[in-house]
């Protein structure tokens, strides 16, 4: 189970991309954003909601497992796209489930995960600088 | 040994908490003070912590020189922190994403590393007993200062002296208030802000260093549980003031060790809310 934030609907992607040109436009800006923010929180408490209910089956000290952290990174990765979320949750949920077997047949620290997941983030997300300079980063669409 | 403190043992032990439980507080967020004003915003602090923690300890207990191990860490964090300053000076990279990454790539790496050194003990920092004056143990216990903490306090001032009156300290504020105002003026505000980071990122390694030479002393997993993510919001309680950092550190280290002297005073319900 990751965390997934959503990342809005169109008005509150206005919002994200020009808060004056959204103020202009005469749309609750504040309003908006508590609304945001109550919807991720809503969204990120169901993740507790099925950690709980799913995969451990009861509610202890050891729970949170840094999946908030690891949930944030997940939405810069897909780049603020709700539909490259599951994708990049799946892989992310993949490495750490893999972990366990890293232990138990290469007998690597459990931290293995941690410093793969570590990695992968900083490669992609510095990675971002690319992002329109080479030939097959081409923006497709302006206005990002 | 003593007679009933009573209620004493309570003050007595915030009084022992404040001092201990604030000094990484106050490194990282003295660190991260430097850091925000420069223009930056590195989360990564709390991986350099634990990191610079692993560093202290490895250091220390190879060299069995605990001051070499505060050295290695403050060297360990200036190379993470310069990194995340070197990656965020890329474009359209997001430090506070890029320094999230960071947290969870330092931690990691600190496990990873750090894995053998769980069991053997590395020789820790000395401590002034400031409290020879009494006859009872628990004051005498509780007044076993680091010189660490001293050390951060004497930064706080020197930082907000810097801030305050030097060329440099006024080169750093117009680089994090007004980047517009720094290009006119033609300061290199990549280089500043890089500096800064790594400065402050080699101060979070030095709070690192008091987790595991001091207090609590010793290197495990559960070391750091989320201070240098704390520090960073309590530099903006603190409204990014070096001496303000000094009190909201004392602050949140005299809560810390509110939950548990209050357990030891017999109180058992409500206590985890600190």
């Amino acid at each position: 189970v990751v965390t997934i934030d959503p990342s809005g609907v169109t008005k509150i992607g206005i919002i994200g991309g020009n808060l004056r040109a959204a103020q202009l436009q005469g749309l609750p800006a504040a309003r908006l954003i508590v609304i945001a923010c109550v919807m991720g929180g809503a969204c990120a408490g169901l993740a507790g909601m099925i950690d709980v209910a799913a995969v451990h089956g009861r509610a202890n000290g050891s729970l949170a497992a840094g999946y908030g952290y690891v949930g944030i990174l997940i939405a810069f990765l897909a780049r603020h796209n709700p539909l490259a979320i599951p994708p990049m949750a799946f892989l992310m949920g993949g490495i750490a489930a893999a972990g366990g077997l890293l232990q138990r047949r290469l007998g690597l620290p459990d931290a293995t995960v941690l410093v793969l997941q570590g990695m992968i983030f900083v490669s992609i997300l510095a990675s971002e600088t690319l992002y329109g300079r080479l030939r097959w980063f081409q923006p497709r669409e302006m206005g990002r | 040994v003593s007679g009933d403190l009573g209620a004493w043992t309570v003050l007595i032990a915030i009084l022992a908490g404040a001092v201990r439980v604030s000094t990484p507080f106050l490194f990282v967020s003295l660190g991260e003070c430097l850091t925000e004003r420069a223009g930056r915003i590195n989360l990564g602090n709390e991986g350099v912590l634990v990191f610079g923690a692993m560093a202290a300890y490895v250091m220390s207990y190879h060299t069995g020189s605990p001051w070499l191990g505060v050295l290695a860490a403050a060297l360990a964090g200036s190379v993470l922190g310069a990194a995340h300053g070197l990656v965020c000076s890329l474009s359209r990279v997001n430090d506070i994403a890029m320094g999230i990454a960071f947290m969870l790539a330092g931690t990691g790496l600190a496990f990873f590393l750090g894995k053998p050194y769980v069991q053997p003990t590395a020789p820790q920092l000395p401590t002034f007993p400031l409290g020879f004056w009494s006859d009872l143990p628990q004051i005498r216990s509780a007044l076993e200062v680091s010189p660490l903490f001293f050390l951060g306090i004497a930064l706080a001032f020197l930082l907000a002296w810097a801030f305050r009156t030097t060329r440099a300290g006024l080169t750093l504020r117009i680089v994090g208030d007004s980047a517009d105002a720094a290009r006119a003026m033609g300061l290199p505000i990549v280089p500043i802000r890089i500096a800064a980071t790594a400065t402050g990122s080699a101060l979070a390694g030095i709070g690192g260093a008091f987790l595991s030479l001091s207090y609590p002393g010793s290197w495990n997993e559960g070391l750091s549980s989320g201070q240098g993510l704390m520090a960073v919001a309590l530099v903006v309680f603190a409204r990014w003031n070096p001496l303000g950092c000094v009190a909201v550190a004392l602050l949140f280290g005299a809560a810390g060790a509110l939950g548990p002297s209050l357990q030891t005073a017999g109180v058992t319900q409500g206590y985890y809310l600190f």
